[in-house]
This record gives C-alpha cells, structure tokens and sequence, in this order.
C-alpha cells in the first residue's frame, strides 16, 4: 500500500534546545548533516518514498534556513498541484499563540482539517533513518489501533529531552509510558523508548489535539501522549534498522562518524529509498597533487590541497595545501587555510580559518565553530 | 492558437548526430547525452550557456538514439528552461501532410521546424552543436551581429596553423566581414576557426532554408550549402571572435583530453563557484567516500563513489566503486561503474555501469607501448563486463563482454 491517504506532519523546531549551537539561527530540522544534507531530509525522504505526498512542515521559529531548504518542495518531488509540501509558519493564519508545539499544531487546525487524507502521520525531525512506513502502517491495521508510536531498542541517545520510555505486551500493544523515570537511567540501560513518529486517523488526531488545548494541557508528551494512551488502543512499532537521533553536539558528532560505516551507508542510503535534498549543481570535488583523504566522507565541489582523515567534509569546502584536519565535521563552503591544523572541530557553513591556525577539540568535546566566523 | 509571447532571440541545438566516431559510447545513446566531466553530459554546456546568456527558449533537435537525451532534458527544470510559455523542447523528426522525412542535414533540421520557431517571432535565431565543451556568453556575440547590422555572425577561434586544415576557415577583411570559407584547407590562409556556432538575423534564415530546401542537389548543410549561397548573394556575414577554451568532443582522444582539461589548473575552464554555472541533473547519491586504503591525487570525483583504491590523474563520475589495491589512472569512469579489487586502468574510459573484474587490466601508459601506433585510449562501452585478470590493450574499443579466468 502507498502512503496516498496519508497526511504527513513534520515539526522542524521540536528538540531545537538539545543542540543550542547548532540551532541559534535555524531550526533543528535544518541543521547540516552528512556533508549534503539536512536532518529534515530523511523524515521527508522516508515520507514521499512511501508515497506520502501532501506534507505539512510545522514550524515554530528561526525557520528562514528551513525555507531556504525546503523551497517548494521539488527536490523531494513534493512541487505539486494537489498536495505537495506546505510550510506552516507562525502567524500564518493570523492566531498568536504559538508558544509550544501544541498551539502550533492548534493553530494549522485548518490545514489539517481540509486535507482529504484519512490518516496523520506525524514527525520530528531530529532523527537519521531510513524507513519503509508500509510496515508499520500494515501492523496499525493489523492490530486495529488507534495510535501506532515508532520505538527503538536501545540507551537512550545523550541529551534527549523527556524520553517516553514504553513497555509492550508480546503483540506489542503497549502498557506502560513514562517520561524520563528515574530508576533504572535510560541514559545507561537498554530500554524501548518513542522514535521519531506517530500513526493515526486524522479525526483522533484532531479530537485529542482539541481536547488537550481546550484544557489548556499544552505539553504533547505529556497531555496529548500520557494522559491519553490508557484510553485508546495504543501500539508500538518497533524500528531495527541504523537510526540516530541527535539530542546533543556529541550525539550530533558520533552520527555523523558512524556514516565512515559502510554498513550503515548501505542501511542509511538504500538505493530503493533514496535520501533527497536540495540540489546545488557543485561540480565534482577536486583533488590537488599532493593531498591526501583517508577514511572521510567528501561532497562534492570542494577542492581538497591539503590531508584529510576521518572527515565530514561537506559541499563547497576547501581546505588549502599543507593542512591537517583530522576528525572533524566541516560544513559547506568553510575555507580552511593553509598549513591550518584541526582536531575535532565542527566548524559550521562559511566560516574561515586562516592560514597557520591550530585549533584542537577532544573526542567527546569537539570544539564548535559558529557560522560565518573567520579564525 | 496559443499566443505567445515574442522572444528575441530562439536558440537551436543540433543533437541529432550519431557520433560515430566515439564508436560503443554512442551505441546506445546521442552525443550529447554522453558523460563529461564528472557529473556532466555534454549537453549541460550549451543549454547551460543559453540560460547563463539570457536565451529562454531551446529548441533541442533530435534523431539519433533520443531516449536518454530526451529522458535527461525532461521539463529542462535544471536549468530552469521549464517556464509557462518558454523553455527547452526536444525536436524530432515527424510526419507531415505530405509525408515522413529525417532531418537530412543541419539546414533541414532547422527548416523542418520553421513553424516552430515561427512561433515565437524572433529577431535572431541561434544555431549551436551539442558536442562543444566550451563557456560562452550568447548575448555578447548577439550584440556584436546587432551592431554589424549582419545578416550572420559565425563565431571563430584561433586554431594553431598546423591543425588548421581540420577546421573551416573563415577568411575575413579587416572589419571582421567574411569574404571566403574554407571548409578544411590544404593550405589554410588564416587560422581563424569556425566554431559551428551561428546567428542568424531570423527572415533573412528563414528565406534561405526555404530555398535551400527546394534544390534537389543540396545536401542541407549549413557549411556546405546554406552559408556559402548567402556569401554568394552578398549578404553581411561577420566572423565573431571567440576568447576562451573551446574543445571539439567528437573523438575518443578529444572526449579524453577535454576531461583531462578539467585537472589541468592552467587551462582556462573553471567549473567551480556561482558565475556562469554548468548546471545539470544531480545524482540522488551520498557524498564520495574515501576510505583508509585509498590514494586519491589530482582527480574529480562525483557524488556516490567508494574508493578502496588508488586514483591519479582521473576523473570518476557518480556512484563508481574503486576496489581494494585497484589502480586507476589517466582515466574517465562513467557513472556507476564498478571496477574491483586490484584491478588496473590506465589511459581508458570506461563506460557507464560496466563491471570490470578483480585482477583485470584495461589499457596502458605510452611509455610501455613499444609501437606507438598501437598505443591509444582503450574504451569499454556501458554495462559490460571485464572477466578476472582479463586484458584489454590499449586503444582497443570493446563492444562485448570479455571473459576472464575460471573460478
């Protein structure tokens, strides 16, 4: 089954506070990853390669980067006459209240409403994966549930915030949610906790949502989630493939890392789900006489002089003769000097480190270069 | 009718040829939908030059092998030629009242769709070849023919004598007029190279082809026939100097050399940063991966490649794997292809997804070449397969898979 009756919900700003550097200026979802994409690319992705084609981004603030991103959606084939992709800014249907991400969902109340889909599927967008949704949508049927909440198995990732840690029955209907419990720390126990998405008929979807806000009960966790599941038929899909979430700058810095696993390129870059993102048309990356690139992930148009390993190195970067940058993630277009030396550092898109510099991080406290600097 | 707007200028891209002389790299497909540079065809730099000079409208005439052509161009969204009323259109040849016909020639290509262009009223028309690798501003050649007040302008390039005579040679007066072509000359009188790039001032072209079209014994050609009947008559042709770098890509050794180009720093042909952007469609790929193992030196690399291996001197296109102790030098690898571990390609290209096996050798460097007439580029064509440890000589051009050794 295609995903053509389903309407999709994305919340671009929902875990912005995890990873302040990083989210100063723009919103989560639009926080680079991987050398060419944004976070946002793979919620989206997973969306329309299950043949989801009318999706709402919900955004709360700081959203100029995401629209910058996001376009009218072409490069996700979500351009479209009917459907398509639909920014939902603030203030767009002249409401005012805005201020956590159940009035922002109040607020597209309309959107929703008039969408002709019968089911929601709803999204953050913190999270690296790559899902075929048609299977957790044929156990929602199977299972006649009202709700169907993706979860992973594991630690829970460093820096979340109200994890949603759940117990299942064998069928995997779930009968017990808390949010951050304090015995047994999810930060250092294997445990079953929510990921990334939720499945439902958009009429339930609505009821809860107008439910809660007209209690003033604004916390989604835990008005719309907690103070409902008991009521209703409330299953978890349990996703097993490569995922991350990132919830902190080291978070953020591991997944990145873990993309140097050709098991996880596999599992993360499927060739029959493919990761969309916005297309720049950089020529192909350059490699000078006498560089040297080992173990890094490099996209394309930059112009490597220098020696390079285990790097993101991301589009347009150049990085200038007799450098030394060594596990470090370099967003778009940073031009690092020559005979500049880096260790752990992230340095964020345009930045300028100039020639002879040294800057050096640790492996669990990289250093963070914010946007435009020049060093 | 639909009524549309008037455009100044229409652009007309030949792309009809076979490019026979690229041999199993246009088996399948036109020329100018053959890879270039890493992520590009050859067709992204005209179209892309139109865009970048302001010429929305591209009429793209094909014949030959149109799929992927077709299939590449789509709505022309890449290089935003998808507008309401302009954009790019393919261009085949159709049936008419009075029957069927292929494009015969250049001219007739340009003759058979008249009514197309008629369409959009133009003052200038413009004629271009989609097998030039090359970056040029249109609109300062369109207003050097408008100041000529010229009935055409052929854009020219200086050639070195010695290869003059594979050129035409347009003979000019000290204004810039022609007085004489000299389609490959024995002894050329000047080095002033036609480039096949043409404007022309539309009703002056339009009356041409007409007539043209009507003589039995024309072979259709713009070179041949149409361009040497207007100097006959006196029209103004100009020649218009082009500065730059502009290559030919209709060869094997042509297609090699301009892709090599694009490692040489001291060759005039930036493809990197904003201004006057190649555009073309992207691969939905990962970055590059280089791993531990690699060498990588003096290379382009696209989106979606996995190099294991040792790369020089090579330009490799989307989604190639190099394997594990694999060489690969002096050499293209078009898109997708796989080249496994310790295998060894030198001075070859290597067409899209073919697979060549571990152990295997494509090719040679000259300096192991005793005879050096039998040293050249050695091509595989697309989607074949190279066997274990087989050899592939140099210049050889391979049609068919070759076996390799037994398990």
């Amino acid at each position: 089954m295609k995903g053509t009756n389903i309407l999709g919900l994305v919340f671009p700003n929902v875990n912005d506070i995890c990873i302040p550097e990083l989210t100063s200026k723009r919103a989560i979802g639009s926080v680079p990853f991987g050398g060419k994409y944004r976070l946002i690319d793979f919620t989206l992705s997973n969306f329309v390669n299950y043949g989801i084609d009318n999706v709402g981004v919900v955004a709360e603030q700081k959203f100029a980067s995401l629209m910058d991103h996001l376009g009218t959606g072409k490069a996700w084939d979500l351009s479209k006459r009917r459907g398509g992709l639909t920014l939902l800014s603030p203030y767009s249907l002249g409401n005012e209240s805005f201020s956590t991400t159940m009035e922002c969902m109040y607020n597209v109340k309309g959107f929703i409403e008039k969408a002709n889909e019968e089911y929601v599927l709803i999204s953050t967008s913190n999270t690296v994966f790559n899902f075929d949704y048609s299977k957790m949508v044929a156990q929602h049927t199977d299972t006649n549930a009202d709700i169907t909440f993706m979860y992973v198995h594991g630690k829970v990732s460093k820096g979340a915030i109200a994890p949603i840690i759940i117990t299942t029955d064998t069928d995997n209907k779930i009968t017990d949610m808390v949010i951050n419990p304090r015995v047994g720390n999810p930060n250092e126990a294997e445990c079953d906790y929510l990921f990334s998405s939720a499945f439902m008929k958009k009429e339930l979807f609505l009821d809860l949502l107008v439910d809660c806000v007209s209690r003033n009960a604004l916390d989604f966790r835990r008005n719309f989630i907690l103070d409902n599941f008991k009521k209703l038929k409330v299953y978890g899909y349990e996703f097993t493939g490569y995922y991350s979430s990132i919830t902190s700058l080291d978070t953020y810095f591991k997944s990145n890392m873990s993309l140097m696993d050709p098991l996880v390129r596999a599992d993360l870059f499927n060739l029959d789900r493919p990761i969309f993102t916005k297309v720049r048309d950089d020529m192909p990356s350059k490699y000078g006489l006498g560089s040297s690139v080992k173990n890094s992930l490099v996209a394309q148009g930059c112009v490597i002089e220098g020696e390079v390993e285990n790097c993101i190195i991301s589009k347009g970067v150049h990085i200038g003769k007799g450098a030394k940058v060594a596990n470090c993630i370099i967003m778009q277009d940073t031009k690092i000097g020559e005979n500049a030396s880096l260790s752990y550092v992230i340095c964020d898109k345009d930045v300028v480190i100039k020639n002879e510099r040294a800057l050096m991080g640790y492996d669990t406290y990289p250093i963070y270069i914010a946007k435009d600097n020049i060093v | 009718m639909q009524n549309y707007p008037k455009q100044e200028v229409v652009a007309m891209l030949l792309a009809g040829g076979q490019g026979s002389r690229l041999g199993v790299l246009t088996q399948n497909i036109a020329k100018p939908a053959v890879p270039f540079g890493g992520k590009y065809r050859i067709i992204d730099f005209p179209l892309s030059n139109c865009v970048n000079s302001g010429i929305d409208e591209v009429g793209v005439l094909t014949q030959y092998q149109p799929l992927v052509l077709n299939e590449y161009i789509g709505t022309g969204q890449p290089w935003d030629l998808d507008g309401i009323f302009e954009g790019v259109h393919c261009l085949s040849p159709y049936q008419q009242i009075n029957g069927a016909a292929w494009y015969s020639g250049t001219a007739n290509a340009i003759y058979q769709n008249i009514n197309y262009i008629d369409r959009y009223r133009p003052e200038y028309v413009v004629i271009l070849s989609g097998d030039h690798i090359y970056k040029m501003d249109y609109s300062k050649m369109i207003a050097e023919h408008k100041k000529n007040k010229a009935d055409c302008t052929i854009a020219s390039i200086e050639v070195p004598l010695a290869e003059a005579s594979r050129f035409g040679i347009l003979n000019t007066n000290p204004d810039g007029s022609i007085y004489e072509f000299d389609e490959k000359p024995a002894v050329p009188k000047s080095t002033n190279a036609s480039m096949g790039i043409y404007v022309f001032t539309w009703s002056k072209l339009r009356k041409y082809l007409v007539e043209d079209a009507e003589k039995e014994e024309s072979s259709h050609d713009f070179g041949k026939d149409v361009l040497p009947t207007m100097l006959n008559a006196g029209e103004r042709m100009f020649s218009y100097r082009f500065e730059g770098y502009w290559k030919d890509v209709g060869t094997i050794d042509s297609l090699w050399e301009a892709n090599m180009d694009l490692l040489d720093p001291n060759v005039p042909l930036d493809l990197s940063g904003e201004k006057d952007k190649i555009y073309s469609r992207n691969p939905v790929m990962p970055p590059q991966y280089i791993s531990q193992t690699a060498k990588i030196q003096n290379a382009l690399v696209a989106d979606g490649c996995n190099i294991y291996g040792e790369v020089e001197f090579s330009v490799l296109f989307a989604g190639v794997t190099v394997g594990v102790g694999a060489v690969v030098k002096d050499s293209i690898i078009m898109p997708g292809a796989v080249i496994e571990d310790n295998a060894v390609i030198q001075y070859a290209i290597i067409g899209e997804n073919a697979h060549i096996g571990s152990g295997a050798v494509v090719g040679k460097r000259p300096e192991d070449v005793e005879d050096k007439e039998q040293w050249g580029i050695a091509v595989v064509g697309g989607n074949l397969k190279i066997g274990k440890n087989a050899v592939v000589a140099a210049k050889k051009m391979i049609y068919n898979d070759v076996e390799g050794d037994c398990e």
